[in-house]
């Protein structure tokens, strides 16, 4: 009995679908890929029918993503200051992926969250770490500027800040696919359990709330990185901190 | 999920990639775009209104100078025309006094002349009669001349006739 469930429960988390491109040969498809073109095809759609002819004097419609993209623009505006303005758009684009994504797992379907995929997880982090560091250097004036960030606030924090280069994408990728995986694995083990009612309940916490949450934390975890790397301390000193 | 993939890393920076520059043109780009219009319309709108009043203010300000320039004209024109009117008529009263004092002396003057006149036309019938009848009485021939002379020198001692 019990074996015959851990078999059960080993088959439903570990079970993934892939397929291979036929013609493009080592093309491999993997089942997070698939969903993140279903999760990319649902935000594509309701965006272009929430921003289609757009009015000076805005409808229902018009006034909700208005009222979102303001949000989201203050937001990170409020994190990383006027200077971060031009990153707000990608921040933007990856809380609302990662929200879909980890979310994605409740709709049924057999969808699960690509985001407990680690290879997803780490993609994003290293694109964060690049924009972060992308961000310094054209902030701090180029390569004796960006250099010179590593030794700030004092010399003696240089090897730290070095060590911060893996260390902060390495922690932002663990976080966000730790925490989707355990989410995951316990919905698939409630289910297993009792198949109704407490599963919705708890799919509140773990899917919705958890989803939002990690999402959030990634995203304002890079934008306060963002912000940090375009403090300067020459021509004005900014007020802004974390 | 846990085995590293090298096409899934690479489809997912892909599909990040593509997201953001799918939703920076539909989203961001419309959105901000809208906002910033309606930003800068409002904006103008105020400006707009803020001239307005000001042409307004000046305007009524304007009206209300001419207003009571008119008022000052108007009363201006009144005392004029009432000036006028009593200049007028106290000129005409004089005018018309003096013309009737005029015909009333040169009246007078006229009666006092054709009276004269006619006194002096009944002395030369009286004289005339006079000498008739003392010619009668005498009934000599006396030089006309003379005699004339005479009845009118004691005529005028005997009484004034007027």
């Amino acid at each position: 009995m019990a074996e015959e469930l851990m078999e059960e429960l080993e088959t439903r988390i570990l079970w993934e679908s892939s397929f291979d491109v036929p013609l493009l040969g080592p093309i491999h498809i993997n089942e997070s890929v698939a969903v993140t073109w279903l999760i990319m095809a649902i935000i594509m759609i309701v965006v272009l029918v929430l921003t289609h002819n757009m009015k000076v004097i805005p409808g229902k419609r018009q006034a909700l993503v208005e009222f979102c993209v303001t949000w989201l623009n203050q937001f990170f505006e409020g994190n990383m200051g006027k200077a971060g303005k031009r990153y707000v758009p990608y921040l933007s684009t990856v809380l609302i992926y990662l929200g879909l994504a980890n979310m994605i797992g409740m709709f049924g379907f057999g969808l699960k969250p690509p985001t407990k995929d680690i290879n997803v997880t780490a993609s994003l982090a290293v694109m964060s770490i690049v924009l972060i560091e992308v961000a310094t250097f054209s902030a701090q004036g180029g390569l004796k500027g960006f250099l010179r960030s590593f030794t700030k606030p004092m010399a003696v924090m240089t090897p730290i800040n070095i060590l911060e280069l893996g260390i902060r994408p390495l922690s932002l990728c663990m976080r966000l696919f730790g925490n989707v995986l355990g989410a995951f694995v316990v919905m698939k083990l409630i289910e297993n359990v009792c198949g109704v009612i407490l599963p919705m309940v708890l799919s509140m916490y773990f899917d919705v709330f958890d989803g939002i949450i990690q999402a959030y934390v990634f995203v304002f975890l890079t934008s306060l990185f963002v912000a940090e790397g375009l403090e300067r301390e020459e021509p004005v000193p900014k007020l802004k901190k974390a | 999920m846990l085995d590293f993939d090298i096409w899934t890393v690479i489809f997912s920076v892909i599909n990040i990639l593509v997201l953001f520059f799918f939703l920076k043109k539909f989203l961001f780009g419309r959105v901000n775009a809208m906002l910033e219009k309606r930003a800068s319309m409002v904006q103008a709108d105020l400006d707009e209104a803020k001239q307005r009043i000001e042409e307004a203010e000046a305007l009524k300000k304007n009206y209300k100078e001419t207003l009571s320039n008119a008022k000052d004209e108007a009363r201006q024109i009144v005392a004029d025309a009432q000036q006028m009117v009593y200049t007028q008529s106290n000129e005409i009263t004089t005018a018309a006094q003096q013309e009737a004092a005029q015909m009333l002396s040169k009246a007078q003057k006229q009666i006092a002349l054709e009276r004269q006149e006619f006194l002096l036309d009944v002395q030369g019938e009286i004289a005339d009669l006079a000498l008739a009848a003392a010619s009668k009485l005498l009934e000599e021939q006396l030089d006309d001349e003379k005699n004339r002379a005479l009845v009118n020198a004691f005529l005028s001692e005997g009484g004034d006739p007027s």
